[in-house]
């Protein structure tokens, strides 16, 4: 198994290798323990999920590796048990409390964020070589608080540029081993996926208007505001609120599968491990919004049991859609945090593993 | 014996990766990489991760370097994580987690949840209650009540009914506070805030006065003495305070046990949760309810009185849906209500 030999650039398409049947088994048994443990085992079963998808995906035949301890995610998630209590508590006792926990929130939220990217890229390895995260308080404040505020204030037509300027942040601090990700984004591409998202969901509520109209046209002989009949009205329902639901659905997996496979492709065709790696999204749009389509309906229908075979077939499609050029100097990253490997189980403030998910 | 495993071997420190193989005696383990070995240590300096059905073992050296098995079932004798791995590949257990989930799921919110709820209510200091009664009213005042317009001899009767309440009950009257207030919001009604302040509406008392002209049983003394007992049954029992002890107990075993769910998942919660939680209140009505149905003889009154007001409301509103709308209302189906208090009655 000769793996570094070539001097060439090579293409390769990213793998996945988990299956529906094994991580069902997986998850189920997690759900039992976690709640016979009093949630406690939830650290261990985040973890364990996490390591099954990980160890799945593949580049190269190198998998990647998920490194957190479940000690350290339970630490976290009993902080974030206390602060949720305290401030539902207070909220709920004081309400006027709430403002200055907002207050204190919004000034704490950068130096959070930054937190748990670190944390979530520090846990992610690949050939044993670490990821990063270098954002740095200043910036995360600006792009996460200053520039939404300001895009409110110009009726949301900033909104399109500010996610762009979030996305760069997020993936331009992105480090792998001693090198760090080059993004240069252009605002057109995201003008481009609101304008989309803006025409399709004005689209559907003609949709809906529509489907209300039909269904008041067709129950409301039967329903007297004066005189209500429930059975006539709980009928309409039966009939009218899976339509509906059916229509929020295709019109949620259509707004989803456009937006995130042109972001998805624009975000990987302008981002880059300069003479290491290139990526490439082949993710299409449709067959996006099929998979999140069905996805969410199978489990819907199966009140939840087919979560494991949406999440395996999601996670399949999306390594698939993806393309790394990789450049032979690939081979010789240097991993400049071995020497920082004894301190991360002390190190406190690395619990935040909230997930913030760029697309 | 010993075992030879191949598999790829990566460098501590840089991306650099190379195949190997790995033999493991009973004590010891090392790596061969082109033909010469590498290192070997004792086994218990390596570090294995926990074994996970379908992935491969990821064995990390003192030095740095990480081994990773070609073949993703091998495992180490005794390696952590074993006997989970042995869980979550077995059918039979995984078929008992399957019945096991949902029934778990439920016990602990329609049972477990409200029971600790309300247990740890009790031990809240009487300043909370007090405090959040101040802040509720404060708001609600504000927004939804104006002063009474009624003649100051229907509010005197009223007080008096509430003090012989308190009185034949034998409650502290400084911990409670009745108020009769104008509302257009709140319409006929009567609302208990958690400090024991009792709000009873101009709507409420003027229907309830009407409703006494069109019977020939009812008094407004007894029907109005009903739904004052219903709403001290509501303070007596910390509802409110229950009712936010579970709203928050609820949302914390949602988030632990489905947390990384995606949105549609997040849906069907939020809308489960609405459900359980309109549940919860209802319970909660229908233990008002006979809280004062089984005081109202106390006080020298029918239990009957409750059914007489409740029909005063029957009137104007419509709520006899037998229908899916049950699930989704607060409170019970005043026709249910009714047909309780006269049962109550039979009981006796």
């Amino acid at each position: 198994m000769e793996l570094n030999t070539t001097e060439q650039i090579r293409r390769s398409q990213v793998q996945f290798s988990g299956e529906t049947g094994q991580f069902f088994k997986i998850w189920i048994v997690n759900i039992v323990l976690t709640i016979l443990t009093l949630g406690i085992y939830s650290a261990w079963a985040k973890v364990r999920t996490h390591r099954y998808f990980y160890s799945n995906t593949s580049i190269e035949g190198h998998q990647f590796t998920y490194l957190a301890n479940p000690i350290q995610i339970l630490i976290g998630r009993i902080i974030a048990v206390v602060l949720f209590i305290i401030y539902m508590g207070s909220v709920q006792f004081v309400p006027i409390l709430g403002l200055f926990i907002m207050l204190i929130a919004m000034f704490l939220m950068p130096w959070v964020i930054n937190r748990s990217m670190r944390f979530q890229n520090k846990m992610t390895s690949y050939r044993n070589v670490r990821f990063g995260f270098k954002g740095s308080y200043g910036e995360a404040f600006l792009v996460f608080i200053i520039l939404p505020v300001l895009a409110v204030f110009t009726l949301y037509l900033l909104m399109p540029w500010v996610i762009k300027k979030v996305n760069e942040y997020i993936i331009g601090n992105t480090t792998y081993g001693d090198r760090q990700i080059e993004t240069d984004l252009s605002a057109t591409d995201y003008y481009i996926a609101f304008l989309l998202v803006v025409a399709i969901s004005v689209g559907a509520m003609f949709g809906f208007g529509i489907v209300i109209g039909i269904g008041a046209a067709i129950f409301g002989a039967t329903v007297d505001t004066t005189n209500l009949d429930p059975n006539g009205l709980s009928a309409a329902m039966f009939i009218m609120g899976p339509i509906s639901a059916l229509l929020y659905v295709g019109m949620f997996s259509l707004i989803t599968g456009i937006y995130q496979s042109r972001i998805r492709a624009h975000n990987f065709t302008n981002s880059k491990i300069k003479d290491v790696v290139t990526f490439e999204s082949t993710i299409s749009e449709m067959q996006y919004t099929r998979l999140v389509f069905f996805n969410l309906i199978a489990i819907g229908l199966s009140l939840g049991l087919a979560y494991p075979w949406a999440k395996i077939r999601k996670a399949r499609y999306l390594a698939n859609g993806t393309f790394v050029e990789i450049h032979p100097n690939a081979d010789h990253i240097i991993d400049d945090m071995t020497d920082e490997k004894s301190a991360i189980g002390e190190e406190i403030a690395d619990v935040f593993d909230l997930d913030i998910a760029i697309t | 014996m010993s075992q030879i495993i191949d598999g790829t071997l990566y460098r501590s420190g840089s991306s650099h990766a190379c195949a190997a193989q790995l033999v493991v005696t009973e004590h010891h383990l090392s790596i061969i990489s082109n033909g010469t070995e590498q290192c070997s240590y004792n086994l218990t300096e390596v570090q294995l991760s926990d074994a996970i059905p379908g992935i491969a073992t990821e064995i990390r050296l003192p030095n740095g370097d990480m081994f990773i098995p070609a073949d993703k079932n091998w495992r180490l004798n005794k390696q952590t994580g074993s006997l989970l791995s042995h869980l979550e590949s077995n059918w039979l257990t995984v078929f008992s987690s399957i019945i096991l989930a949902p029934a778990l799921i439920y016990w602990l919110i329609m049972v477990a949840m409200p029971a600790l709820a309300s247990k740890s209510v009790e031990w809240l200091p009487e300043s909370i209650p007090a405090y959040m009664g101040e802040q509720s009213f404060t708001i609600i005042d504000e927004a939804f009540l104006s002063p009474s317009t009624l003649d100051d001899n229907i509010k005197n009767s009223v007080n008096s009914l509430f003090d012989k309440a308190l009185e034949t009950l034998e409650l502290n009257i400084e911990d409670y506070q009745l108020l009769i207030k104008q509302s257009d919001y709140f319409g006929a009604n009567a609302l208990a805030l958690p400090n024991g302040t009792v709000i009873v509406t101009d709507g409420l008392i003027t229907q309830l006065m009407e409703f006494e002209k069109t019977q020939n049983t009812a008094t407004f003394d007894s029907m109005l003495m009903a739904i004052i007992l219903h709403e001290i049954g509501h303070v007596e029992a910390k509802h409110s305070l229950r009712l936010v002890a579970q709203s928050l107990s609820n949302a914390i075993v949602f988030a632990l046990l489905l947390g990384d769910l995606e949105t549609v998942g997040e849906l069907m919660v939020g809308a489960s949760s609405a459900v359980i939680q309109a549940n919860f209140s209802r319970d909660m009505e229908t233990e008002a309810d006979n809280f004062a149905l089984s005081h109202l003889g106390k006080l020298g009154y029918e239990p009957a009185a409750f059914a007489d007001a409740m029909e005063s409301f029957n009137e104007e509103k419509v709520d006899t849906a037998e229908s899916i709308f049950k699930y989704l209302s607060s409170h019970p189906a005043i026709v249910e209500r009714i047909e309780k208090a006269k049962n109550f009655n039979s009981q006796q």
